[in-house]
């Protein structure tokens, strides 16, 4: 990895895992658990900071308070009701939950509890309408065999899983309802060390070991890496939202990267003989001196009636933009920061001249704030409340380079690297959730409970091997996709064979998605379509990923058309207008009563005779002048 | 505050005991099956007494099974469980002076460790503490009365709370801001109307719907809109301060006579019956909707509450089936006043007239109000109407059964005689009568 040893300098990973569990229902609510976005109503919320049970207050939720946002809640009408909206206490915890989670910790020689304690996680970002999300530890300890290894459990939680993020803008942040209280198993490992890779397979063993217990959702956004990344002299920093297990290892490299950067930058500071009370400055408003700037970005914020501070960082020349590592730097770490706080960002001194801020402009800058070579300093713009908290935050994230690496909460980025979320919150944000009483759990149900844990997927993957005849690779690329219960299904219900169907779900599929099309919109009735033409010798297998091309690509709707489109069935004109004739027949009152608006519910009905089969625009041309003919004869 | 053994008994209270341990400590426990290390915890009183509490590392709370443990080490002592106050705001001298009474309910909750639900423990003061911004807008003076929830008001405790809202109103407090459960509230409020009837000043109650311990209450925006009012109404009187609709965006100022609890959850759970709230209270900014509200012109110094409530007084729904004999039991009890609740304009049974006669003939107040809620009761319709007037029953129009309840409680209360309660019965003393019935079913504005 780029030049480090992850045994030098002591990497250490540790996994957390976000399941959502496949239950009928939500965790709390009777409500259904689906992707809902016909957004019926809306609801506006704000949440404040409270104290937990021990009387203190959480750090990271304190931060988050001082940005002042307004939360805007979308709600369907089936995926949420009161509870989700947090207007009516939740109802008894899911039982099927319960059970899932339990036969999970079983599964991995994890030791269960003797009373589940729900508790109340203080998060106040808005992704919880309560402003906590509830949770409760079900099991303690126990390992996950990978390979030869053996990986320690720490912990594993029942959670809800949080509102779905859809925008942020304008000091308003937008969530959907539908995904809140979904119920979710979090496992949380024990640190290992070794390569990103080791952790890489550390993870898909743990998200095998889940699915074949066949109690958990599957597909994209179901499952959710966060992991703790650490390195000797440094602290734990936990990187949420990895979404693809590909990204891991880049992630994992780059945290590290950073770490190692950071506590040499912090050396650095130190050898200036610099100290934390060096950056106890007054943030300097400079908004004049640039008046008639040519930077687009300074020009932007002025327009907007901005304001420009200016923070003078004594001593700091040459250290906001040294880069030990690609994109790790003190000046990225502290515009983070700014960011966070709903700026665009923000200038420091080694990177000017630049944005278009001409040398003049810093000289005259470097004057009015007194500053000699060696210092350096940072430019903010932003609306006035803002740019003030922003400043003080970027200010104490400056004292801090002198602890080095900080215990914080990063974000995953698309491209494997990571940023700054919010300082990392402890265990002062638990409290207990005083609606929902302590659940006992009986010696008997674990019993019970004991007798469903599945075989090792290892096992599974032999069966499916001999089952259906299929090669390892290609049985285990089966077992990750989430159509392994289509598979079953297919291979029950059509002669198809099994290894056609496998191949078509994971081989094909790939290729596809390789050609970005986002396959995760196929539903699994339109893959069971195409399997049975192709069983009934409608479409041929050559003509498979080409149809799912098309569908891909919105070029078609329906197994039928993409078939249509591609010339593989269609209907003459003759047959067409045959239809459309006896349709206006069928439906001859209400032409008269309706007239020219007629046309959709026509429409639809004609589509429903030939869709796939004809062209939509030709059969739209052909209905309004027949519908024309039709009414002109009255 | 928690200390000691708070709530465990039993075996599990001797091996604790035995175990030299007290919460908040930090212990070692060793079980058949595992080994975990944390703070003990309270244990809830209507929990078993099979497990222990402990509180890991990581915040969570788990139980432990008391047969299952092998041993318990302590450890070391740790932080028990307490509410810190933060620091109290400065007090601006410019601003209006503005008293904030406290009663307890959920907006002043936190966890309670006798039964795992919450329980009423912030005083006013700390209430105040944890919305600081209400400083911006008065000289903040808080007080605690009591701190009960709501459903343990009684009609002792309106009168608490009036003669120490009157006691303030001579003290030329600007307004008045009581927090209190809101079970009841609906209740409060038309006792407070009338017992401090003509008050020069605005007298604001204000509850949640969810407990101050969450980031998500309503607390903080119903205060806000409280002592907004309170401080700079234009208008006097008695009123409800709570959310307007579910969004955290506008509280509703609800005229203390008409409101009444329509939902057990919901944050906009109340509602102004057959008239729309008196005002709003938007981003600090009040919006007035009652064109007719008392004006605040009136003396302070001399003002009098009329705060003596009979207790004697009873509501009683008429359903089908009802007994007629619980009507002559409240009679034979001594029962001064009753409020039924009849069907659709104001009815109930023939097989009550005997009854409903028996009480009107030994003086006792009948009064007539409907179930229905909405709307006015109207005896003159149907014959059955009519047979109740003619036994004396009397017809309280648009007075919705709760405040006819406490205005006949406080009537009797500060009469000497049946007919002059009666007669304040029928006047209209804080609105709790409306001429006009508005076309909308909820009129916004």
């Amino acid at each position: 990895m780029s030049g480090l040893d992850p045994e030098k300098i002591g990497l250490k990973v540790g996994l957390e895992i976000h399941q959502q569990l496949n239950t009928q229902t939500k965790l709390f609510c009777s409500c259904e658990k689906f992707e809902e976005n016909d957004f019926r109503y809306t609801i506006y919320r704000r949440l404040r900071p409270t104290q937990s049970e021990l009387g203190e207050v959480d750090p990271a939720a304190r931060f988050e308070f001082a940005k002042g946002l307004t939360i805007k809640y979308d709600v369907g009408q089936y995926s949420a009701c009161l509870v989700e909206a947090d207007e009516e206490p939740p109802h008894s915890l899911n039982p099927e939950a319960i059970r899932t989670v339990l036969i999970i910790a079983l599964a991995l020689n994890s030791q269960t509890v003797d009373e589940l304690h729900v508790m109340r996680k203080i998060v106040i970002d808005g992704s919880n309408t309560t402003g906590f999300q509830r949770t409760l530890i079900a099991a303690l300890g126990g390992e996950l065999k990978v390979g030869s290894k053996q990986v320690g459990v720490q912990t594993i939680c029942l959670e809800e899983d949080a509102a779905r993020l859809i925008a942020e803008a304008g000091g308003v942040r937008e969530y959907s309802m539908d995904r809140l209280t979904v119920p979710l198993v979090e496992i949380a490992l024990a640190p290992v060390t070794g390569t990103p890779r080791d952790v890489h397979e550390v993870a898909l063993t743990l998200g095998r070991l889940l699915r074949s217990t066949r109690l958990v959702s599957r597909g994209l956004g179901t499952i959710r890496q966060d992991i703790n990344v650490s390195v000797q002299g440094g602290a734990v920093v936990e990187v949420k939202g990895v979404q693809k297990l590909d990204l891991l290892e880049k992630v994992v490299e780059y945290e590290a990267q950073r770490q190692i950067g950071i506590i040499h930058i912090k050396g650095d500071l130190e050898k200036r003989g610099l100290s934390p009370n060096d950056f106890n400055v007054e943030p300097i408003d400079v908004t004049n001196l640039f008046k008639e700037t040519e930077s687009t970005v300074l020009q932007r914020a002025l327009k907007r009636g901005e304001h420009i501070r200016a923070i003078l960082l004594k001593g700091t020349a040459g250290l906001l933009g040294l880069e030990p590592y690609p994109d790790v730097r003190l000046g990225r770490e502290l515009a983070d920061v700014a960011r966070f706080f709903g700026l665009g960002g923000l200038m420091h001194s080694d990177e000017l001249p630049g944005y278009g801020v001409t040398t003049s402009e810093i000289d005259m800058l470097r004057q009015h704030l007194q500053l000699a070579e060696q210092d350096g300093f940072l430019l903010l713009s932003g609306e006035d409340r803002r740019l003030h908290q922003a400043c003080e935050a970027v200010m104490q994230r400056m004292r801090d380079a002198f602890r080095g690496v900080l215990a914080e909460t990063r974000g995953a980025t698309p491209d494997g690297k990571t940023r700054f979320i919010r300082p990392r919150p402890g265990a002062a944000r638990m409290y207990p959730e005083t609606d929902i009483p302590p659940i006992p759990l009986s010696a008997d149900l674990i019993e019970t409970l004991r007798k469903e844990v599945p075989k090792p997927w290892n096992e599974q993957i032999e069966e499916y091997m001999s089952k259906y005849a299929l090669s390892r690779k290609l049985a285990l690329q089966t077992y990750d996709t989430p159509y392994l219960e289509l598979f079953e299904q297919l291979t029950a219900e059509t002669n198809v064979p099994p290894s056609f169907i496998a191949a078509t779900l994971t081989e094909t599929l790939v290729n596809l998605s390789r050609e970005g099309l986002d396959t995760s919109t196929l539903t699994s009735s339109l893959l069971k379509s195409l399997f049975t033409q192709l069983d009934q010798g409608q479409i041929s297998k050559e003509a498979v990923p080409e149809i799912l091309g098309l569908i891909l690509r919105r070029e078609a709707g329906s197994v039928e058309e993409a078939a249509a489109k591609l010339g593989l069935t269609a209907i003459n004109d003759q047959e067409l207008l045959a239809v459309v004739q006896q349709v206006l027949v069928e439906n001859k009152g209400f032409v008269e009563e309706k007239g020219d608006t007629a046309f959709s519910l026509l429409m639809g009905r004609v589509m429903a005779k030939v869709r796939g089969k004809a062209d939509g625009k030709k059969i739209s041309d052909l209905l309004r002048s027949e519908l024309k003919k039709m009414l002109q004869q009255h | 505050m928690v200390a000691g053994l708070q709530g465990y008994r039993g075996n599990t209270l001797e091996l604790l005991k035995k175990s030299g341990v007290s919460i908040g400590d930090l212990v070692e426990v060793k079980t058949t099956r595992m080994t975990v290390q944390g703070s003990l915890m309270p244990r809830y009183e209507h929990a078993d007494e099979q497990h222990i509490v402990l509180k890991l590392k990581n915040g969570y709370n788990i139980g432990l099974q008391v047969n299952d443990i092998l041993e318990i080490r302590w450890i070391a002592k740790s932080t028990s469980p307490a509410f810190k106050s933060p620091e109290a705001p400065k007090l601006d001298p410019q601003l209006p002076k503005v008293a904030i009474l406290g009663t307890g309910g959920t907006i002043a909750s936190r966890v309670d460790y006798r039964t795992g639900g919450v329980h009423p423990q912030f005083s006013a003061e700390e209430l105040y503490l944890v919305v600081p911004e209400i400083a911006k807008y008065a000289q903040i003076h808080t007080e605690l009365l009591f701190n009960v929830y709501s459903e343990h008001i009684n009609a002792d405790h309106w009168e608490k709370i009036a003669e120490k809202t009157a006691e303030m109103i001579r003290d030329s407090y600007d307004g008045i801001v009581i927090a209190h459960g809101t079970d009841t509230m609906g209740y409060s409020a038309a006792a407070l109307s009338f017992a401090l009837a003509d008050t020069p000043i605005p007298i604001v109650l204000v509850g949640s719907q969810r407990s101050t311990d969450r980031p998500s209450s309503d607390a903080a925006l119903n205060l806000i809109g409280a002592v907004t009012t309170a401080a700079k109404a234009p208008f006097s009187g008695v009123y409800v301060s709570m959310h307007h609709t579910i969004d955290d965006e506008a509280v509703a100022l609800h005229i203390g006579a008409r409101i009444r609890k329509n939902h057990t959850s919901r944050r906009d759970a109340f509602e102004s019956i057959d008239t729309s709230p008196a005002a709003y209270v938007r981003n600090g900014e009040l919006e007035v909707i009652h064109k007719d509200l008392p004006t605040k012109d009136k003396p302070q110094q001399s003002f009098k509450a009329r705060y003596r409530f009979e207790k004697k007084v009873a509501l009683v729904k008429f359903y089908p089936s009802f007994d007629p004999k619980i009507i002559d039991y409240l009679v034979d009890s001594g029962y001064r006043g009753i409020i039924l609740e009849g069907t659709g304009l104001g009815h109930v049974s023939e097989q009550c007239y005997d009854s409903i006669a028996w009480a009107t003939e030994r003086g006792i107040l009948v009064g007539m109000t409907s179930q229905c809620i909405w709307g006015r009761v109207r005896l003159t319709v149907y014959d059955t109407g009519r047979d109740l007037l003619r036994r004396g029953v009397i017809p309280l129009d648009d007075m919705f059964p709760e405040t006819a309840l406490v205005k006949m409680m406080w009537a009797l209360g500060n009469t000497k005689t049946a007919e002059e309660a009666k007669t304040l019965m029928l006047q209209n003393i804080a609105g709790e009568f409306i001429a006009r019935s508005p076309i909308e079913r909820r009129p916004r504005d």
